[in-house]
């Protein structure tokens, strides 16, 4: 299995040119996506469906920051998802989210916007700061900011939930 | 560039591929010519009621006809079978004999094909057939099990949205970000599409199946204390003219389509600014209520200037000759409902995301709970809710044959696979003791393929010939194709091929050879597609060498360009 970064022809870096790794994916399921080869014999066609879905599959990890982040981690053996984790987050970080979360389970329909609005600058601040911390190769750093990351993800879609659970018919 | 688009203009070549919109109330065919769409006409009519009778004395009749043959007492008349397309095991009585939605739906789209043949006086034998991009997988197996039925080798499923998008965009030169709202008969379907130089990107899809113009319909009938078939024509009566009781009727139905597309948006993660139109499709929404409430959401005036009734069988046709003929332009489209397996209490685990770009698969990681445990039972199940019975099941199938170990030992890998046509595949396999077991499982609510043979020979057109005799001789010329590729692709490229790889693609061939000249039709089509699977990274590398070629000394960047 060839690296994510270069299939896209991208240095292996956490900061990338998004629009840069979009022409290249785009360019790449020109090349092989199963439309081009619709006419093609059936054993081609198999090899189409699965470059082409192994484009797909990089470009779903390269594309999102908390799986770029945790792609990268991964190759350090470094692993912050699912069962198979080695890293905990740590105290700090559960204190920090718990106090978030208690902020939506008390919120009332109006404050709502609010906290969307704080999930997603705390969003953005963190893939600042594991665009820093990859740059600096501090990678304790990085799988902290990708936990971060992800429960601000979790966040966020749960008060999208529960804006929708509560609009007026 | 392929050498038909070099032909002599003024010659006209044999395009065998049809677009098909089959929909809930009409169907249509289209077919294009050099990106240039055009509706398929039959009895000087584009729209063919999607209504099929059946007679007492065996007849069936499609279309126009049959619609008017309600009150006839001889005739058992079927509207709407689209509807039923994701309960695909379902039976309809109709005259002793228990028919399914797809035999029904291939009656429309035998009648669609006969209507392209009589238009265009030459054979159509493939097509590119439009889905609610909100369908699930039953529904488009079935689709595509319909098609097969009525003769039609279906090219590609594509979304009605995704059609209408390719068929405004390319229309009208439109780049950026578009919505399509299209509300069909039956379903409705709401889609954000990225256009631009040549790819049609879908970024986001949602909808409801249920959720209709039939729905107007019954509710009229019911407020006025009619039949469905008189509100139907009291609604076509009122044109463009809603009355405001009519549209009090039907105000809580549009309010339920303007809150999936206000969630989908924000779900898409952007801002209704971004959305630089609004495309319509569906004859429903010639309500002028629909614009306007459009008009209000998305602060733009929606567009309407190809026919919303014929977009998506446009589209489909402009598809359908890319497909065969080859073209610049390219379709990326999502799958619309997330998939996932039942854990433990009944909890789904998804796998893989709703709009998520297709094609594409997902992996992952299962091990036993009990020392000795050898079966797993796995339960595959689409949609977006927390609970497994609150969600579609697709499969369940069990894993069997895992070497007998401590519990938690054992690796089980579950990988799901999503085609092109949006299409499930899932796979499962134990690899700790390097006894690998592979499996594929289709959906197991739909037709299994000994029903569609049945069906297929029961049909008036094969019980004349023996299809026994047919189907082997069809699966020898496919054999014979599939080996004659190979041994020239050896032939050419047989560098590339890896140590060992070449006898074993050669004792294959010889096992094939033998197959062929047997009457053990199974076995040899079996064959054939270990061959096809065994050769597809050989067929990567040949593909990857002549890329190359073409492209000696130039970057990605560069083919990027001259593709745009």
């Amino acid at each position: 299995m060839p690296d994510f970064f270069s299939l896209f022809s991208l240095p292996k870096n956490f900061s990338i040119d998004e629009k840069e790794l979009e022409r290249n994916y785009f360019a790449l399921q020109r090349q092989y996506h199963p439309d081009k080869f619709v006419a093609g014999t059936a054993s081609e066609r198999i090899a189409a469906l699965n470059k082409s879905t192994e484009i797909t599959n990089a470009y779903q990890v390269l594309s999102n920051p908390l799986k770029r982040a945790e792609y990268l981690l991964a190759e350090h053996n470094i692993r912050v998802n699912g069962e198979n984790d080695n890293v905990k987050p740590s105290h700090e970080l559960l204190m920090e989210i718990m106090e978030i979360r208690e902020k939506l389970s008390e919120a009332e329909a109006r404050d709502l916007k609010n906290l969307e609005a704080f999930a997603e600058t705390e969003i953005k601040e963190s893939i600042g700061r594991l665009a820093k911390d990859f740059a600096g190769n501090e990678l304790e750093k990085a799988a902290e900011d990708a936990m971060r990351l992800k429960y601000l993800t979790k966040f966020l879609d749960e008060i999208k939930l529960k804006k929708r659970s509560v609009r007026p018919l | 560039m392929r050498l038909l688009d070099i032909e002599e203009p003024g010659i006209s070549r044999k395009n065998t591929a049809i677009g098909i919109d089959l929909g809930t109330t009409n169907s249509l065919a289209a077919i294009a010519d050099s990106g240039v769409p055009l509706i398929l006409e039959g009895e000087g009519r584009a729209l063919l009621p999607s209504v099929v009778a059946y007679g007492k004395d065996g007849k069936i009749i499609v279309g126009e006809a049959a619609k008017n043959l309600v009150d006839d007492k001889n005739f058992t008349v079927i509207f709407s079978i689209k509807r039923r397309m994701g309960d695909a095991a379902s039976r309809l009585e109709v005259w002793n004999s228990n028919l399914t939605p797809v035999e029904i739906s291939a009656e429309i789209l035998k009648a669609l094909k006969i209507r392209a043949e009589k238009a265009l006086g030459h054979e159509v034998t493939q097509g590119v057939i439009t889905v609610p991009a909100y369908f699930d997988d039953a529904a488009r197996s079935a689709t595509k099990d319909a098609a097969r039925l009525a003769g039609l080798e279906v090219l590609r499923l594509i979304n009605e949205p995704t059609a209408a998008a390719l068929s405004y965009g390319l229309d009208k030169g439109a780049e950026g970000i578009y919505a399509v709202y299209d509300l069909g008969g039956g379903t409705f379907d709401i889609s954000l599409l990225k256009m631009e130089k040549g790819i049609f990107q879908v970024l986001a899809t949602a909808g409801d199946t249920e959720l209709g113009g039939d729905d107007f319909d019954y509710e009229i009938a019911k407020a006025n204390n009619i039949s469905l078939h008189e509100a139907r024509k009291m609604k076509e009566s009122l044109g463009g003219n809603a009355t405001p009781e009519f549209e009090k009727i039907i105000m809580p139905y549009i309010e339920r389509t303007l809150r999936i597309c206000e969630d989908m948006v924000e779900d898409s993660g952007l801002r209704k600014e971004e959305i630089k139109g609004v495309v319509l499709v569906g004859g429903s929404t010639r309500i002028p209520l629909i614009k306007r409430k459009l008009r209000e959401l998305f602060g733009t005036e929606p567009l309407a200037d190809i026919d919303p009734d014929k977009i998506v069988a446009l589209g489909a046709a402009i598809q359908a000759e890319a497909l065969t003929q080859g073209s610049e332009n390219l379709l990326l489209d999502v799958t619309p409902l997330s998939l996932g397996l039942e854990t433990m209490g009944g909890l789904v685990e998804r796998i893989i995301q709703r709009n998520t770009p297709i094609p594409v698969s997902a992996m992952q990681e299962f091990t036993t709970y009990q020392d000795g445990q050898s079966m797993m039972k796995i339960h595959v199940v689409q949609g977006e809710r927390e609970m497994v019975n609150q969600c579609r099941p697709l499969a369940e199938f069990i894993l069997s044959g895992i070497p007998p170990m401590k519990a938690g030992i054992a690796r089980i890998k579950v990988t799901f696979a999503i085609d092109a046509d949006g299409l499930l595949t899932v796979s499962a396999m134990e690899e700790t003791t390097g006894a690998v077991q592979n499996i594929t499982v289709k959906p197991s609510y739909g037709l299994a393929e000994e029903e569609i043979e049945q069906m297929l020979r029961d049909s008036m057109e094969n019980a004349r010939s023996d299809i026994t005799e047919r189907l082997l001789a069809e699966s020898r010329v496919e054999a014979d194709l599939a080996v004659k590729t190979i041994e020239d692709a050896i032939r050419i490229d047989g560098d590339l091929l890896q140590v060992g790889e070449r006898e074993n693609l050669e004792e294959r061939i010889a096992e094939i050879k033998k197959l062929a000249a047997k009457k053990d039709r199974d076995s040899l089509d079996f064959a054939v597609a270990e061959l096809n699977k065994m050769c597809a990274d050989f067929a990567e590398r040949r593909m990857n060498r002549s890329l190359t070629k073409a492209l000696a000394g130039k970057d990605i960047r560069a083919l990027e360009k001259k593709l745009s």
